[in-house]
């Protein structure tokens, strides 16, 4: 980058060749002068030396004859510059500003921390000032209006899961300081995003496709890492809030949801800080159009917290983080009549409840060694458990007895130990490798897993290369699993990144990427009347193949400078696993590979900052394969489905306030289903499910040092559900609409911070 | 009244041999049932029984559901139809002896005949034998020109061997296969039976019974008591393997629980809608004119309850919003709600409840 900026320089100042009495400075991305840089003018022999600083046309005057003299700037907004003026006239400069860096700092999968634009692969990024504007407390939240990911409902479980890049969330892969976070279903993979709290969360870096040589198995879609704070200005800082919200038009003490916070951190000596932090998230449900006692929306109660230790040595930073979450979902039933031999009734309903616990527990090491120019390395052990309950009330008697069907009463277990860590070599000025290792044992236990309990292991090797040749840095990778379960993977890795100019940056990215079975799928045993089901132990992995392309420019409007993002990916994946018959045992079906899978599709984001305000538009088209086209009949091998999203910022003149909007289209999504027509006869239709616009509005004030308040609107245009076309008969069909939320909701948040020198 | 208790005396006499029935001298009319709340003893969560229910005497009748394989139409046509409440199949071999016909002439059946084996067949590339199935049992419309067996020829050469998948025991396990074929006789029907490699049969003698709708048979027990008397019951609780269509050429067995089916002839049945206007309560006899009464037997069927489904907040549990009209062989009127699908301390399926009414005239 720099040296980019070095040569761009050069080439002005050879242009230049003329004696000169005034220097002009100018913001190199939007043209504009630069008021109040401090210039320091020194003669050639260090002898003496003059500070002068920008007037408001970003201009200092020099005296004829002083030349030839070292210049060199400094200035909070720009990075520092120096050159040497060997004769007189009038220059212009254009300094780099350093805020879009400062922001942009990234770590998923790079060698070292550096900017998104300079990482080889595309990173995108949602910032705490971002997630505080949105009124985020999850990351369900926080992922909202992003673009290519969609987040689905299960109000039956009262979990949110994501898709990425049209890939189902068993693909997408979400980390904690790059150590994946387990939870029901996955060890980082198929997560319940409402379960993930963004307090002491200081950003959110996305990367579409898939990280195999990095992070391993299950991130065929991409990865989601969350980069906890860690660093602290203040020796002691005291932060709480208090947020309350509605929940569609439902609110009160005991409707609506109600939030509680409490963040403490302090340093004890240049080496030793702690932070403790815990959120209490009470979510009482919405009853809607439900009967009395049920709730369309689960009431959902949820504390986390967390904990760091830190300990910083010269060339080590090493700290503890334990995470913590305990949640219950209650789903109370229906009251139903039983009539008693004496003909009086004694209503009863049947309420089930859902109790999740997960403890993270963390052990990082970062630093220089005298071998490395810098490694990291971490332990963890993460315990995951959920009961379900399934018990009966006598709502006349309030006696409760737990019901007696198999899987009614249900502990799902999930551990893992993990470890991992890597090392980066500087070998020279244009060659960069990094290698790592990781080994992962997991545990799962639970009512329709074989056994009740199964492990699997697993042991990674991987390195990585930065090769700068020319202005193309190659970037090759190569990871070596052996699984337990399906025995070695080898994953290669390719991506290329080319900076033509400030008007073309390109990116290629090739790489393969695997899912691991699951132990459902591995293990499961579920026999019922109808259906026998058995999981397949002989599963190979599902394997995908990934390209993008992605082009970073950017270009003026009325001399504010638009950033332009355009993206194009497609994702192949053979092997899918799916239910299918098995060979041995006709009369059970299994798991298998079998099933294919394509997404492909384009992005293209823009975003500008004019004065106070700054604004983002984006739009992607994204393809989701049929594989029932491969019948032979007239099928389209692809449904198409379109997104749009915005953010609008408008910062007041005051400084202290800001307004922002929210905004998302979610496209429609088609799929064949077999359907019945006039004639009563079976056809291949086209399903869909409807699309809809997502709208949040924010208000944020700072009132003080102390206090800041916050005021938004969710949902504003009160989405409740989407209609589902796509429904054929059967035994099992769901509902025709598909939950997105429960309407409109206002929230309203009151903090609070302390900051002791 | 009078005539449908020696009705059911006789039938007494036809089903356990009892020797005498002895009436009442003083002919007495035995008003029908004012209403009721019932507890069918369907049996829990494996729903081990059939339950026949006669809403004018209130009584229910517990049959296991496997104790039969075989009923033998006792209208005048010859009809046979297999026992669907444990999901049984047949396939016909076109061969007429019994003793010809061997294991090799079932080869594959085991991976075919077999309701498991059909639904694991959907997974993968559909076999050419799938489109077949939905023959191979009942028509669930209780349409007795679409039965798995086809009607009992007069000329007896035309009578083919069947082979039978006798389907579940109440724990899941299988009830073993068979070989069968039905010849008419004089007063009814021969049924000649064996074990597949078997090289003898045994014979066993149906007579129709004109106060019942079938006559019922064990294949290792010979006549079995089932139903009560045809117009002894109403409808009946059962486990139904019914046929759920899949795609535009196929339809496979698929057992559903909780099933109500109604006796066919003698019952009919109109489906009420509560609103703020209609409720069970104020249902009366003026206001059954209005309603659109059916035949079907599977009127009722599972349209009376919601089972819990993955990803919907759908409860198990009974439709709170409908009520039933039925109308009996005598012309009663009864409004009948159903109160309950599970057990009020377990939770467990197969503990239903229902209340019922007489409209009074």
């Amino acid at each position: 980058m720099q040296r980019v900026t070095f040569l761009l320089f050069l080439i002005l100042l050879t242009q230049y060749n003329v004696f000169a009495q005034s220097l002009s400075f100018h913001d190199k991305e939007t043209g504009k002068s630069i008021d109040g840089l401090v210039v320091e003018l020194a003669s050639i022999n260090a002898k003496s030396s003059i500070l002068k600083v920008t007037d408001g046309e970003g201009k200092v005057n020099v005296e004829e004859g002083s030349f030839p003299l070292i210049l060199s700037t400094s200035h909070l907004g720009y990075e520092a510059f120096r050159d040497t003026l060997l004769s007189s006239g009038d220059f212009d400069f254009y300094l780099l500003p350093i805020i879009n860096q400062l922001e942009e700092v990234i770590v998923t999968g790079q060698f070292t921390p550096q900017s998104a634009r300079n990482s080889v692969f595309r990173v995108q990024t949602i910032d705490a000032v971002e997630i505080q504007k949105r009124g985020a407390l999850t990351l369900e939240e926080a992922l909202t209006s992003q673009l290519n990911i969609r987040v689905s409902q299960d109000l039956a479980l009262g979990s949110a899961s994501i898709s990425m890049q049209g890939i189902s969330s068993q693909n997408v892969k979400v980390l904690i300081d790059g150590v994946p976070l387990v939870n029901r279903v996955g060890n980082g993979n198929g997560a319940d995003l409402s379960q993930i709290s963004l307090q002491n969360i200081a950003r959110i870096e996305i990367v579409e496709g898939p990280m195999a040589v990095n992070f391993g198995a299950n991130a065929l879609a991409g990865v989601i890492n969350l980069i906890t704070k860690k660093d602290f200005k203040n020796k002691t800082e005291v932060g709480a809030y208090l947020q309350t919200e509605s929940a569609g038009n439902e609110y009160g003490l005991d409707k609506g949801r109600h939030i509680q916070s409490l963040s403490l951190n302090h340093r004890f000596d240049p080496s030793w800080s702690v932070l403790l932090n815990t959120q209490h998230n009470d979510f009482l449900g919405f009853q809607g159009n439900a009967n009395p006692r049920q709730h369309e929306w689960n009431p959902k109660e949820q504390w986390t917290g967390n904990a760091l230790l830190k300990y910083e040595l010269k060339n080590h930073s090493i700290h503890y983080r334990l995470d913590a979450l305990d949640q219950v979902i209650n789903d109370f039933g229906a009251a139903q009549n039983n009539f008693q031999p004496d003909g009086q009734n004694q209503p009863f309903a049947i309420d089930e409840s859902y109790h999740s616990k997960r403890f993270s527990h963390q052990l990082q090491s970062e630093g220089k060694l005298p071998f490395l120019d810098r490694y990291s390395a971490f332990a963890s052990y993460s315990d995951f458990e959920r009961q379900k309950s399934r018990f009966v009330k006598n709502l006349t008697t309030n006696q409760e007895s737990a019901t007696m069907g198999e899987g009614d009463q249900d502990l799902s277990t999930y551990r893992v130990w993990e470890f991992g860590g890597t090392g980066f070599l500087k070998a020279g000025d244009s060659n960069d490798f990094q290698f790592g290792y990781q080994l992962s044992l997991e545990e799962v236990g639970g009512g329709r897993i074989q056994e009740g309990l199964q492990q699997i292991e697993e042991y990674a090797l991987y390195a990585l290369s930065e090769l700068n040749v020319f202005k193309v840095i190659i970037r090759p990778g190569l990871r070596y699993t052996h699984n337990s379960t399906f025995g070695a993977q080898l994953i290669p890795s390719l991506q290329l990144k080319y900076d033509a100019s400030e008007l073309a940056r390109f990116r290629v990215s090739m790489g393969k990427g695997f899912r691991s079975p699951s132990v459902r799928e591995l293990y499961f045993e579920f026999i019922d009347s109808n259906h026998r089901i058995f999981g397949n132990p002989d599963l190979k992995p599902e394997k995908s193949n990934h390209v993008s392309l992605n082009i970073l420019s950017q270009y003026k409007i009325a001399s504010n400078l638009v950033k332009l993002d355009l993206n194009f990916f497609f994702n192949d994946i053979e092997d899918q696993i799916s239910i299918g018959q098995n060979i041995n045992d006709n009369t059970s079906t299994t798991y298998l590979n079998i099933n294919r899978f394509k997404t492909l599709g384009a992005s293209l984001n823009q975003s500008l900052a004019i004065g106070s305000f700054s604004g983002r538009l984006g739009f992607s088209y994204i393809g989701r394969y049929n594989q029932i086209s491969e019948e032979g009949q007239d099928l389209s091998s692809f449904f198409y489905s379109p997104e749009l999203n915005s953010n609008l910022s408008y910062e007041l003149p005051n400084k202290a306030s800001s307004l922002n909007l929210f905004y998302k289209y979610t496209g429609r999504v088609q799929a064949y289903f077999t359907d019945t027509n006039d004639q009563n006869e079976q056809v291949t239709s086209i399903g869909e499910i409807k699309g809809y616009h997502w709208l949040d509005a924010t208000a944020i004030h700072s009132i003080n040092k102390a206090f800041d308040l916050a005021f938004g609107a969710r949902n504003l245009l009160n989405i409740k559900q989407t209609n589902n076309s796509g429904i054929s008969g059967g035994a099992h069909s769901g509902g025709a609409s598909v939950p997105v939320s429960y309407g409109r909701s206002y929230f309203l948040k009151l903090s609070y911070k302390l900051n002791l020198k | 009244m009078t005539h449908k208790r020696i009705i059911y005396c006789m039938a007494l006499v036809g089903l356990l041999g009892v020797s005498a029935c002895n009436d009442d001298d003083t002919p007495s009319i035995i008003p029908p049932t004012a209403g009721a709340v019932v507890d069918p003893n369907v049996g829990g969560a494996d729903q081990p029984n059939q339950v026949f229910i006669d809403l004018s005497s209130n009584q229910q009748t517990t049959v296991a559901r496997n104790t039969w394989d075989l009923g033998f139409y006792s209208g005048s046509e010859f009809r046979v139809i297999l026992n669907n409440s444990v999901s049984a199949l047949a396939r016909s071999i076109d061969k007429n002896d019994l003793n010809d016909v061997t294991a090799a002439d079932t080869l594959g059946f085991g991976a075919q005949l077999d309701i498991d084996a059909i639904f694991g067949a959907l997974f993968g590339p559909a076999p050419e034998w799938l489109s077949e199935v939905a023959a191979w049992t009942d028509a669930p419309s209780g349409d007795l020109t679409k039965t798995a067996i086809a009607e009992v020829s007069a000329t007896a050469a035309e009578n083919q061997v069947y082979i039978i998948n006798r389907g579940k025991n109440l724990d899941g396990s299988q009830r073993g296969w068979a070989k069968i074929r039905i010849i008419r006789a004089a007063s009814g029907y021969t049924l000649q039976y064996a074990d597949i490699n078997a090289t003898s049969f045994q014979e066993l003698a149906i007579a129709k019974n004109d106060d019942f709708g079938f006559v019922y048979a064990n294949l290792d027990n010979g006549i079995a008591a089932v139903a009560p008397a045809k117009n002894n019951w109403d409808f009946v609780f059962t486990v139904f393997t019914n046929l759920l269509p899949i795609d535009a050429t196929t339809s496979i067995p698929y057992a559903y629980k909780d099933y109500i089916l109604t006796n066919a002839g003698q019952v009919e049945v109109a489906i009420v809608t509560i609103t703020a206007d209609v409720t069970y309560e104020n249902f009366l006899i003026g206001d059954v004119g209005s309603l659109d009464f059916s035949s079907s037997v599977t009127t009722i069927g599972s349209g009376w309850r919601t089972v819990a489904q993955p990803g919907s907040d759908i409860e198990t549990g009974v439709k709170a919003d409908i009520f039933y009209v039925i109308k009996d062989s005598d012309e009663n009127y009864y409004k009948l709600k159903f109160t309950r699908l599970v057990d009020p301390n377990t939770g467990e399926r197969g503990n239903p409840q229902f209340l019922y009414n007489l409209i009074e005239q």
